[in-house]
């Protein structure tokens, strides 16, 4: 809003020499001025007063302004307003508001620039204020459409935004009527009211239409559950509110709720200083306290905040005025939306209203996105739980086939250790985040698990892991489970087992390209004339098509002092799967 | 129940294990095995099994589309066998043209009358396949040779019994089938 003289020092003082009559006449006559003026000027704040509240709970621009101009008739105290903007290109003035007589002219009536009172007015930036009979004003031109042009008085302000012109607000009187100095200052400073509000809802539009990407975007996540996705999301939301408002550093913070700490999750700032902030506490910093209190908090300046927590990040990275939104979505807060300003920015209520519409979007995309994952993971877990169930079966009928000359005791040891190594699996992926598993540890618990089954109490064989540590994918690291699982069975039970004593290890090794895993046992030696591939024993059959199948690797067996049974594999899986 | 030639696509080859080892004890020979679609189709392509058992989830391409392609191509009756049991799916499998669809984990006692009744159904559409072609064939024929009689009796002043004959003897002399005769008249007369 520009700044403007008080018209109080205008008036001249009372001479100090005049007559004591001359004097009090002439203080009466102040005093009547005074009165006057006042009176205007507590217009002045009602007019200013009213249209504020037509525009600060509208953002929708046309109901905006239809409102402001039969506010600004009631104000003025005239018979019509007409609000004119410039259209896109800016060649052409279109009215886009009109009090009730002439509303059904709205967006029918065109000016060029330069054409008419108003587009002199939108030319030369400068009011123009026609006390009677203004069709005699030679920059008069007649407009069909209003139907009302035997109007006398006019006056016509210039609609000045932040930079430039947007249009021209003119009211009319039909008879002759002559505008005050204060009336003319009464409709600029509406003007200017109106200008800002117009400005930001031009803002609103347009950040709310990209806003409302991210609700499509969201849904477009029901193909791909990645968490890269979320991340997608959100700085695209900091990009964009940057952009918006002008920002000079936007973020985006998440509340996680079992630390009950706001991590940041997107920013537009390349700052190494600020991105890797340490998290903050609930309630702690300007942040914290708005997602504590579910309600913006703004300062002017960050480096005179005591609250602040980064004074010297702030110092650094050129940073002052703060405004810490939450997002929130049915009742709950899950965030909160950091914008940053490089110069000293009252945030407006309407510059905040707007970004609490952007928390919301955001805060629907998230909720969204995550739902779908979860969504997504769980039929995923369905599927997988089926295919075990699929397995598990499977390799009991397949005992039942094979096992025809195995105790019942011995057949569901055999199963039972079956079904433990593929649990041991699926207890190791739980425990971590990951999708991979630890070949060792793997080795580590099926090796115990298998010895505590076959070897009897108070046996003389050492069993033992050795190799690097070596992770595969759940898939991969199931098969190894149940070959290693057959192997290491086969080492105790015919191997060991027989002799009552000896060693049972697995060796790992892993080059870049190929993983090897190898089952050594001492004792008892292979049979004289052994052949793998005629023998029918169900352990090695699945070994044999585990490392074909899933594995896409090859099986060895190697006799001599030491037992050998190998797997080698590529390291990396066929680029298909 | 007759012995069947079967190939079996899964990923996962315990289970395939299984799967043979079952449909083995039950007389039938797993003439093929794959643990992708893509390989599963191109098995069907050569070894023209009696029947496909295909797992849905399957890398390269997955079950349905092969299932999809190996009826389409008219090679052997197709059941899926599946830990999905969603209605979707099930409707895109109705899609593929499936002639079973048994969900996983699959009993023995299942697998034997799905394909039972797939190898059954399946026969049935080829025999009334077949059946369709034939009557379309002759229906084609007849109206040909109605047609062509009209010519003749027309062109040599024949009666329609002179007129058969000619086309009939015409078709014994060449070994050529009436309806070929018939176009060939049809076509002479249109020049």
């Amino acid at each position: 809003m520009p700044t403007r003289k008080t018209q109080f020092d205008e008036i001249p003082p009372p001479h100090p020499h005049s007559h004591s009559a001359q004097a009090v006449e002439s203080l009466r006559e102040r005093v009547a001025e005074l009165e006057k003026r006042l009176q205007e000027k507590e217009l002045e704040a009602d007019a200013l007063r009213r249209t504020g509240h037509a525009m600060g709970f509208l953002l929708d621009l046309p109901r905006m302004l239809s409102m402001v101009a039969e506010t600004i008739v009631q104000v003025t105290e005239t018979d019509l307003c007409l609000i004119y903007l410039l259209n896109e290109t800016r060649d052409e003035l279109v009215l886009r508001a009109a009090s009730s007589p002439a509303s059904s002219a709205v967006g029918k009536v065109r000016l060029k620039l330069g054409e008419g009172v108003t587009g002199w007015v939108a030319k030369t930036r400068e009011h123009v204020a026609l006390h009677s009979e203004a069709f005699r004003d030679e920059r008069f031109k007649l407009v069909p459409e209003l139907k009302q042009d035997r109007y006398h008085s006019m006056l016509s302000v210039p609609l000045l935004g932040r930079t430039e012109l947007i249009g021209v607000i003119n009211v009319r009187t039909d008879k002759a009527h002559e505008y005050t100095p204060a009336q003319i200052e009464l409709l600029e400073s509406i003007a200017s009211q109106v200008a800002g509000a117009i400005e930001n809802s031009e803002q609103f539009d347009r950040i709310q239409r990209r806003a409302s990407q991210l609700s499509t975007l969201s849904e477009i996540s029901r193909t791909i559950a990645s968490s890269n996705y979320l991340e997608e999301i959100l700085q695209f939301i900091v990009a964009v509110t940057a952009e918006g408002m002008n920002l000079s550093i936007c973020s985006v913070m998440l509340l996680d709720e079992e630390r009950q700490e706001l991590v940041i999750k997107a920013t537009t700032s390349r700052s190494r200083a600020y991105i890797s902030k340490p998290n903050l506490k609930l309630g702690e910093s300007l942040a914290g306290r708005a997602v504590a209190e579910g309600k913006p908090v703004q300062v002017l300046d960050v480096r005179r905040t005591p609250d602040y927590r980064y004074p010297d990040i702030a110092r650094q990275e050129g940073l002052c005025s703060l405004v810490c939104v939450p997002m929130v979505i049915q009742n709950r807060t899950i965030g909160v939306l950091n914008c940053y300003t490089a110069r000293p920015h009252r945030f407006t209520d309407e510059e905040i209203s707007l970004l609490s519409a952007l928390a919301t979007h955001a805060a629907i995309a998230i909720e969204n996105s995550q739902l779908h994952i979860r969504s997504a993971i769980l039929q995923e877990m369905h599927h997988r739980v089926k295919n075990n169930l699929q397995t598990v079966a499977s390799l009991l009928r397949l005992q039942v086939r094979y096992g025809k000359q195995d105790s019942a005791e011995t057949a569901l040891l055999e199963s039972i250790n079956r079904i433990r190594s593929i649990a041991v699996v699926h207890d190791m992926l739980s425990r971590e985040d990951l999708d991979t598993v630890s070949v060792r540890k793997l080795a580590d618990n099926i090796l115990s698990n298998v010895a505590a089954t076959w070897l009897p109490e108070g046996h003389r064989v050492s069993v033992g892991v050795e190799g690097p540590e070596l992770l595969l994918d759940s898939h991969r690291a199931t098969s190894v489970a149940l070959v290693l699982n057959e192997l290491i069975q086969n080492a105790l039970e015919h191997g060991v087992g027989a002799a009552g004593e000896g060693m049972v290890r697995v060796v790992i090794s892993a080059d870049e390209e190929r993983v090897s895993i190898g089952v050594e046992n001492t004792g008892e030696p292979l049979p004289e004339g052994f052949d793998l591939h005629r023998n029918r024993n169900l352990g090695l059959q699945i070994v044999e098509n585990l490392t074909k199948g899933e594995l896409k690797g090859s099986f060895m067996l190697t006799g001599g002092e030491v037992t050998r049974a190998e797997v080698a594999f590529a390291l990396n899986p066929d680029p298909y799967f | 129940m007759h012995p069947m030639r079967v190939i079996i696509a899964d990923d996962e080859s315990i289970i395939r294990l299984d799967l043979r080892k079952t449909l083995e004890a039950g007389g039938h020979t797993v003439v093929g095995e794959a643990g992708d679609g893509e390989t599963a189709l191109n098995l069907a392509r050569t070894l023209k099994p009696d029947i496909a058992i295909l797992d849905i989830k399957m890398p390269v391409m997955d079950g349905l589309d092969a299932a999809k392609a190996i009826t389409e191509e008219g090679i052997a009756p197709v059941v899926l066998l599946t830990a999905y049991s969603e209605p979707e799916l099930i409707a895109r499998a109705r899609e593929a043209g499936v002639f079973g669809y048994l969900v996983k984990p699959f009993q023995e006692a299942d697998l034997h009358p799905a394909m039972e009744v797939a190898c059954a159904r399946f026969e049935q559409m080829k025999a009334l396949q077949e059946q369709v072609h034939d009557l379309e064939d002759r229906l084609e024929t007849r109206k040909a040779v109605e047609r062509a009689k009209g010519i003749l009796m027309e062109k040599h002043g024949l009666t329609e019994t002179e007129a058969f004959r000619r086309i009939q003897t015409q078709s014994m002399n060449t070994r050529k089938s009436m309806r070929e005769i018939a176009e060939a008249i049809i076509l002479a007369s249109q020049i």
